[in-house]
């Protein structure tokens, strides 16, 4: 580990084939998020939604986003053909029962729009790596306090799930629950909130001792100059966005 | 402390050296090891840019949280292609390449203390200070480690060694340093000490037999494969192996947190599940006493523990207030267990562990942090408790803890999953 004169720097995996310009990252993710919710047309929406899980897959995080999929809308999809198609027989502002077909299509709506706007905004932040996310950020304009701070925040939820997870474990180990099934994992929230809040808030504070005495996150932005980005995959993200928003808000405003 | 002001008052630290930092619990040496580390901010020397780097015994705050993947984790720290190189000569040396792809978290404890070390040397920073850390590791991995810091001394780095097992250092190197931190006991709880003439009132011994016992993580490869043996009770057993051969992971198939893949755990000859009813016969207290404290107070713990069984106010050693007096922790009540210093969680989390009243309990490296008279009072308690017909599995690395031992057994797992008896 003796250190050379001129110590060749660390760079990370380049993928830059996969890697747009953070600027046009996060603008094909607004005009993409902004098109579905302008777009009435189901059978668009839902060759939307097919074309950002295909993308995801691609991108890697398949099974987070089939995760979601599967927890909140599947459920939120059930629920809401109930009350739309079912309860209320009809889309909003029109008389109950009198169209169910309508009442079906609007929740359908809703449920595909939901799962666009969540499928690109985890194309464009969750899939950047999280190494790579302080630089990406950095390039964005976000630098300083306010940088560890938003890297800090994105950290925070797969801790929290960690952490929920060991102080079910250490309740099991202690004997104070035996009924893993899901109502009783329910049951366990309660007593979950304050460790893991208390926990949180401790392993906060030694992250960010953590960070500051390394200079972690001053390190990883201060590569950011290393990162290459592609105009090509830059191109192939804009181009698709911009058409589909030029199309919703034509429909939009059009009629 | 006052940064260093106080640092320099400790003679025989010499810079770009390693010196071995000695002293009992409680006499500051953790203070002194945070401000060391953290007073190298603002030097900028030939090699680095004045960074510290403070490794904790609780290795798992010492990861970034930024990394995905071990990989990751040392890349993220590496201020060279040559650091990053070394590292993974290191890795290579100890055959555990395979661990690059995983996540830091899922590691063992002992695997976690080697990343935690290996990503803070890789950062070549001005001041290191590995606080118990590397007494986690097993003979292989502790050596290995111990010649990569040496050889990492490099031109600008002073680094800090804080452990119990200060013979285990010599073989590094002659040109190490050992400087002693005086007690100060108005500073902490103090050393344990055995309190004379205390009885103990232990729970119905049971033997255990492990039948073919296999386990496999989800989505992982077999940790344990066909593990069978007989646990008697009224003796020590010496759990031991390699870092990461799966020993905290037999520890928790026993207490019943996790449920193996094949096999059968009998107690007293009768096929049990104890997945079903966790922590009833077999209590298990974690190497890491974070992930195993969760109550907002050191009373509320032990009342945890006793709550677990149900188990009713006994005279002797596993009651609260004998448990307090051993522990000394009668002042820490109202305490919440998480603002204690590392030495105290592990003794906290020891109490409420016996607190259970269980027939078997599991020291996962009991001895982490202790200073030797505490360490002595440990294996005491332990060899009263078997002495009393209680069934005592111990993972620990210490040779010299394994000598204060009363005729304990050794059970060794290998890298291969099995066991070695």
């Amino acid at each position: 580990m003796e250190s050379a004169s001129e110590p060749q720097p660390v760079s990370f995996d380049q993928k830059e084939m996969l890697r747009p310009y953070p600027i046009i990252r996060m603008l094909s993710g607004a005009l993409g998020i902004l098109a579905g919710f302008w777009t009435s047309d189901i059978r668009i929406l839902f060759t939307a939604a097919l074309a950002v899980s295909a993308l995801v897959v691609v991108a890697g995080i398949g099974r987070r986003y089939a995760a979601l999929c599967l927890k909140v809308f599947l459920p939120l999809s059930l629920g809401l053909l109930l009350v739309w198609g079912g309860i209320m027989g009809a889309p909003p502002g029109t008389p109950i029962g009198a169209d169910r077909i309508g009442g079906l299509t609007f929740a359908m709506l809703v449920v595909l729009r939901l799962l666009v706007a969540s499928g690109i905004s985890q194309l464009c932040i969750l899939a950047i790596p999280s190494h790579e996310l302080p630089q990406v950020l950095s390039v964005c304009g976000i630098k300083g306090d306010l940088l560890a701070s938003v890297v800090a925040a994105f950290a925070l939820v797969p801790e929290l799930e960690l952490r929920t997870q060991q102080v079910l474990t250490a309740r099991y180990a202690r004997g104070l629950s035996k009924n893993r099934s899901f109502f009783g994992l329910m049951a366990h929230i309660p007593l979950l909130l304050r460790p893991v809040l208390t926990w949180t808030l401790r392993s906060s504070i030694h992250r960010s001792e953590l960070w500051s005495q390394r200079r972690l996150i001053e390190r990883l932005e201060a590569r950011s100059s290393d990162l290459r980005w592609s105009r090509l995959a830059s191109i192939v993200w804009l181009i698709p966005a911009c058409a589909w928003f030029a199309y919703a808000a034509l429909a939009r405003f059009q009629g | 402390m006052n940064s260093l002001q106080d640092s320099h008052q400790l003679k025989g630290i010499v810079p770009r050296n390693v010196t071995v930092v000695r002293g009992p619990n409680f006499s500051g040496r953790t203070d002194f090891l945070r401000a060391f580390a953290a007073a190298a901010a603002g030097h900028s020397g030939n090699n680095n840019n004045g960074l510290g780097a403070y490794v904790p015994a609780e290795v798992y705050n010492s990861l970034s949280g930024l990394a995905v993947t071990v990989k990751e984790e040392i890349e993220l720290h590496a201020q060279s292609v040559a650091c990053l190189a070394s590292a993974q000569h290191l890795f290579s040396e100890l055959g555990i390449d395979h661990l690059y792809g995983r996540s830091p978290f899922t590691l063992s404890g002992g695997e976690q203390a080697l990343l935690a070390v290996t990503s803070a040397l890789a950062l070549q920073p001005r001041h290191l200070a590995v606080d118990c850390a590397l007494e986690q590791l097993d003979t292989d991995f502790r050596t290995a480690t111990l010649n990569y810091i040496e050889s990492a001394r490099h031109a600008d780095a002073t680094i800090l060694i804080a452990d119990n097992r200060l013979a285990e250092y010599r073989m590094a190197s002659s040109a190490w340093l050992a400087v002693d931190m005086s007690p100060a006991p108005e500073r902490g709880a103090g050393s344990l000490t055995f309190p004379s003439g205390m009885a103990t009132s232990i729970p119905k011994p049971v033997k255990i037999t492990l039948d073919g016992l296999s386990f496999k993580y989800p989505g992982g490869a077999d940790v344990l494969r066909n593990v069978s043996t007989d646990l008697e009770p009224g003796n020590i057993y010496l759990l031991s192996g390699k870092n990461g051969t799966g020993k905290s992971t037999l520890a928790k198939l026993l207490c019943g947190v996790l449920r193996p893949t094949k096999g059968k755990i009998v107690f007293d000859n009768r096929e049990t599940e104890p997945w079903k009813a966790p922590g009833q016969t077999v209590a298990y207290h974690f190497q890491n006493p974070d992930l195993q404290l969760f109550a907002m107070s050191v009373d509320e713990e032990l009342q945890l523990g006793l709550q677990a069984t149900k188990t009713a106010a006994q005279p002797g050693i596993l009651t609260k207030d004998s448990l307090l007096a051993l522990f000394a922790l009668r002042g820490l009540l109202e305490e919440h267990p998480l603002d204690l210093p590392f030495v105290l969680r592990k003794r906290v989390a020891m109490a409420a562990t016996l607190a259970m009243h269980c027939s078997w309990v599991i020291l996962d490296e009991p001895t982490l942090g202790q200073d030797q008279a505490s360490i002595r009072t440990i294996a005491e308690v332990i060899n009263l408790l078997a002495g009393n017909g209680l069934g005592v599995v111990i993972i620990n690395h210490s040779d010299e803890f394994r000598s204060l031992l009363a005729k304990p057994k050794t059970l060794r797992l290998s890298g291969a999953g099995g066991l070695v008896q």
